[in-house]
C-alpha cells in the first residue's frame, strides 16, 4: 500500500506526552503507511483537531482533561473512526466488552496493537451510521458514569475564621435546624450553614443519616441508645454526648430498621 | 458505667417468649396444683392463680425491668433491690387475692400448719419470679455486652487491616505503575537521560514506599524524599501542566513523623485537581514547627472541591490515622484555596522518642 496518494491518516489525543509519542512509535512500527498528522493534549484540543482536520482515525485516550475520549467521540461522531486508549482499568475494559468500538489497552504491546490494527483496517469505511455511533457512545458514557462521583453529600461546607472549610460528613453526629438555617455538629466544634433541614435530608444518603424529626438528622453511626419504653416513644442519645433527641412519630420506622 | 450498650424491648420479650416462658410456664402450674392439694381448692382457684401470676409477671416485666434496663443497663444494685421489691409487691398481692376469694377459711386441710405452708408457697412462687427475672435479665445483658464487645474488637481489627492494605494499595496501584514503565518505555527512544532519571525516581519511590509501609514512624525528610520523587514522576508524564514547590528548613527534617501520612494528600492534589484541569496548576508543599506542632501544609492551584466530590476517600483515611495516632491533638482541615484549589492542612504534636 506504500506510496499511495491516499495514506490514512490519524490523530493521538492524550493528556501525556510520553503515552503518546509511545503509542505513536508503537503504532509505526505495526503499520509504517499511517500518517499522524497531529497530536491533541486535552479533550478540547482533539475535538477541534477533528473537526478541522478530518483525519481518518482518531486514538483518544479516555482519561483526559477538558473532555473525556468518550465525550469527544459522541461530539464528533461520524467524522471519523474512534479507537480508544485506556489505560489498566478492569471497568473501562468491562464498559467495551459487546460494544462496536475498538479500543487499545495501554502500554500497547506490538502483538496486541497488530491485531488491533487488523482489525481496524479490515473495518475502515463500512462504519455504521453517525446516529448508530453516537448512541454507542452515549451508552460508554453511561457505563462510565458509575465512576462519577456521588450522589450524596460527602462533606459539608461551612464558613470558619474566614476560610471555606470541607467537613466529611462521616466526623458529623448530628443536624439541627436553626431558625432557617442549620447547626452541625461535629465532636469537637459547632457549626451553622445556610442549608435547611429539608434539604440535607434530601442531598445526604439516607442509609448513613436518619431525619429522626422535623428538625433532627443524626448521624447512624453515632446512634449510641434508642429507647421505646414509653408507648411508642423513641428517644436518641448519640455516642458521647448527653443530649437527648426526639424521634417524631411519622420517622418512627427508621428505629425498627436498626 | 455507661458503655453503650443498645437494649431493645423487642429483643427482650421475643427471647423471654421462646427461650424461658415453657419452663417458667410448666413450673408456676406445678405450684398451682400442688397448692391445690394442700387447700383442696378448685380447678378455678388455680387457673386463677396462674392467671395472676402470669400477668403480674409480665406487668412487672415491661414496667419496671425493661426501663430500668434501657436507661440504666449496668446498674447490678438497682436491679436487685427492684426485683426484691417486686417479689415483696407479689406477695402482699396473693395475700390480699386469698383473703378475697376464700375468706380465709381457704386452708382447712393443715389445722394449726395452715398458715406455715402458705406463707412457704408464697415465697417459694416469689422467690421462683425473682430468679426467673434476674437470670434472664443478667443472661441477656451479659450476651449483650460480649456481643457489641466482640463487634467492637472485630471492627477495630478490620479498621487497621484494612488502613494497612489501602497503605499498600495506594504503593502499588498497577495504574501508577504501568503508566510510569509507559513513560520510562516510550521516554528511551527520545530522551534517554529522562529516562534513566525517571527510573531513579521510580527505584526511589518504590524503595521509600516499601520501607515506610513496613516502619510505623520516619522523619519529616524521608517522607518529603518520598513526595518527591512521587512529584517528580508526575512531572515528566504531566510535564508544564505540574509546577511544585517544597519548603521545609532544614532543622524540621529530622522530626520523627509517622510514614505515608502526607503522600497521599500530594496525590489527590494531583488526582482531583490538577490532573483533570487542562491548563494544570501548581502544588505547594511547606512543613512547620510551631510549639511543639509540626504543621504541614499542601495547597494546590487544581479543580478545587464540591461538597460531592470523591477527593475525601484518601483524605478521610488521613483523618481516621491522624485520630488513631494523636486523639485530639491533631487537626486535619481542609478548605477552599484562593483563587482556586484545594489547602490541606495537618497539625500533628511533635512526638520526642524516649
Amino acid at each position: 500500500m506504500s506510496g499511495k496518494a491516499n495514506a490514512i491518516v490519524a490523530i493521538i489525543a492524550d493528556d501525556e506526552k510520553p503515552s503518546r509519542s509511545h503509542l505513536k512509535s508503537r503504532l509505526l512500527s505495526v503499520w509504517p503507511d499511517l500518517s499522524i498528522c497531529a497530536e491533541a493534549k486535552n479533550g478540547i484540543e482533539a475535538k477541534s483537531m477533528i473537526e478541522t482536520l478530518n483525519p481518518d482515525i482518531a486514538f483518544l485516550d479516555i482519561k483526559m482533561p477538558g473532555l473525556t475520549g468518550i465525550e469527544v467521540a459522541r461530539e464528533t461522531a461520524g467524522h471519523c473512526t474512534i479507537v480508544f486508549v485506556t489505560a489498566y482499568d478492569e471497568f473501562a475494559v468491562a464498559a467495551f466488552e459487546n460494544e462496536a468500538v475498538d479500543y487499545i489497552l495501554k502500554p500497547a504491546t506490538v502483538e496486541r496493537l497488530e491485531k488491533t490494527v487488523k482489525r481496524i483496517k479490515a473495518r475502515l469505511g463500512d462504519e455504521a451510521a453517525p446516529r448508530e455511533m453516537s448512541e454507542i457512545f452515549e451508552r460508554l458514557m453511561a457505563k462510565m458514569a458509575k465512576d462519577a462521583p456521588s450522589r450524596y453529600l460527602r462533606w459539608i461546607k461551612a464558613q470558619i475564621n474566614g476560610s471555606v472549610r470541607f467537613v466529611p460528613v462521616e466526623k458529623i453526629l448530628y443536624f439541627k435546624a436553626n431558625q432557617g438555617y442549620t447547626s452541625v455538629f461535629t465532636e469537637k466544634s459547632e457549626m451553622l450553614i445556610k442549608k435547611t433541614i429539608a434539604e440535607l435530608s434530601d442531598e445526604l444518603d439516607p442509609g448513613l443519616f436518619f431525619r429522626i424529626h422535623r428538625g433532627t438528622i443524626v448521624n447512624a453511626k453515632y446512634i449510641d441508645s434508642v429507647s421505646d419504653a414509653s408507648a411508642g416513644r423513641h428517644l436518641v442519645r448519640l455516642r458521647g454526648r448527653s443530649e437527648i433527641h426526639r424521634v417524631s412519630r411519622s420517622y418512627a420506622y427508621l428505629m425498627k430498621r436498626m | 458505667m455507661d458503655d453503650g450498650i443498645i437494649i431493645k424491648s423487642s429483643q427482650i420479650s421475643k427471647r423471654l417468649l421462646l427461650r424461658y416462658y415453657p419452663f417458667w410456664f410448666f413450673f408456676v402450674v406445678m405450684i398451682a396444683i400442688s397448692d391445690m392439694y394442700m387447700r383442696q381448692g378448685s380447678i378455678v382457684a388455680v387457673a386463677i392463680f396462674i392467671l395472676v401470676v402470669q400477668v403480674y409477671t409480665f406487668i412487672n416485666y415491661g414496667v419496671v425491668v425493661l426501663p430500668l434496663n434501657v436507661f440504666k443497663p449496668n446498674h447490678k444494685w438497682a436491679r436487685l433491690f427492684v426485683m426484691l421489691a417486686s417479689m415483696l409487691g407479689f406477695i402482699i398481692l396473693l395475700n390480699i387475692l386469698e383473703a378475697q376469694y376464700t375468706g380465709d377459711a381457704g386452708l382447712s386441710g393443715f389445722g394449726a400448719n395452715k398458715s406455715i405452708v402458705a406463707a412457704i408457697g408464697k415465697l417459694h412462687v416469689g422467690i421462683f419470679i425473682v430468679w426467673f427475672l434476674y437470670i434472664e435479665e443478667q443472661q441477656y445483658v451479659s450476651d449483650e455486652i460480649a456481643k457489641q464487645e466482640r463487634a467492637k474488637r472485630i471492627h477495630n481489627e478490620k479498621r487497621v487491616l484494612e488502613s494497612h492494605l489501602k497503605l499498600l494499595q495506594a504503593q502499588i496501584e498497577p495504574h501508577f505503575i504501568f503508566n510510569t514503565l509507559t513513560s520510562i518505555e516510550s521516554l528511551d527512544d527520545v530522551d534517554p537521560q529522562g529516562a534513566k532519571t525517571m527510573q531513579m525516581n521510580f527505584i526511589r519511590y518504590l524503595e521509600a514506599s516499601l520501607v515506610k509501609v513496613r516502619a510505623e514512624v520516619t522523619t519529616v525528610g524521608q517522607e518529603v524524599a518520598l513526595i518527591r520523587s512521587y512529584l517528580d514522576l508526575f512531572k515528566v508524564r504531566m510535564g508544564e501542566r505540574l509546577e511544585y514547590e517544597v519548603d521545609v528548613p532544614r532543622d524540621v527534617q529530622s522530626l520523627p513523623f509517622p510514614s505515608m501520612l502526607i503522600q497521599p494528600i500530594v496525590e489527590n492534589a494531583i488526582k482531583h485537581g490538577l490532573e483533570p484541569k487542562v491548563d494544570g496548576g501548581h502544588i505547594h508543599i511547606s512543613v512547620r514547627l510551631n510549639n511543639g506542632v509540626i504543621r504541614w501544609e499542601i495547597a494546590d492551584t487544581g479543580r478545587g472541591m464540591t461538597e460531592t466530590s470523591n477527593f475525601g476517600v484518601g483524605l478521610s483515611n488521613i483523618m481516621e490515622r491522624t485520630e488513631s495516632l494523636y486523639g485530639d491533638q491533631s487537626s486535619v482541615v481542609v478548605e477552599d484555596n484562593f483563587p482556586s484549589g484545594v489547602r490541606v492542612i495537618l497539625e500533628a504534636p511533635h512526638v520526642r522518642e524516649s
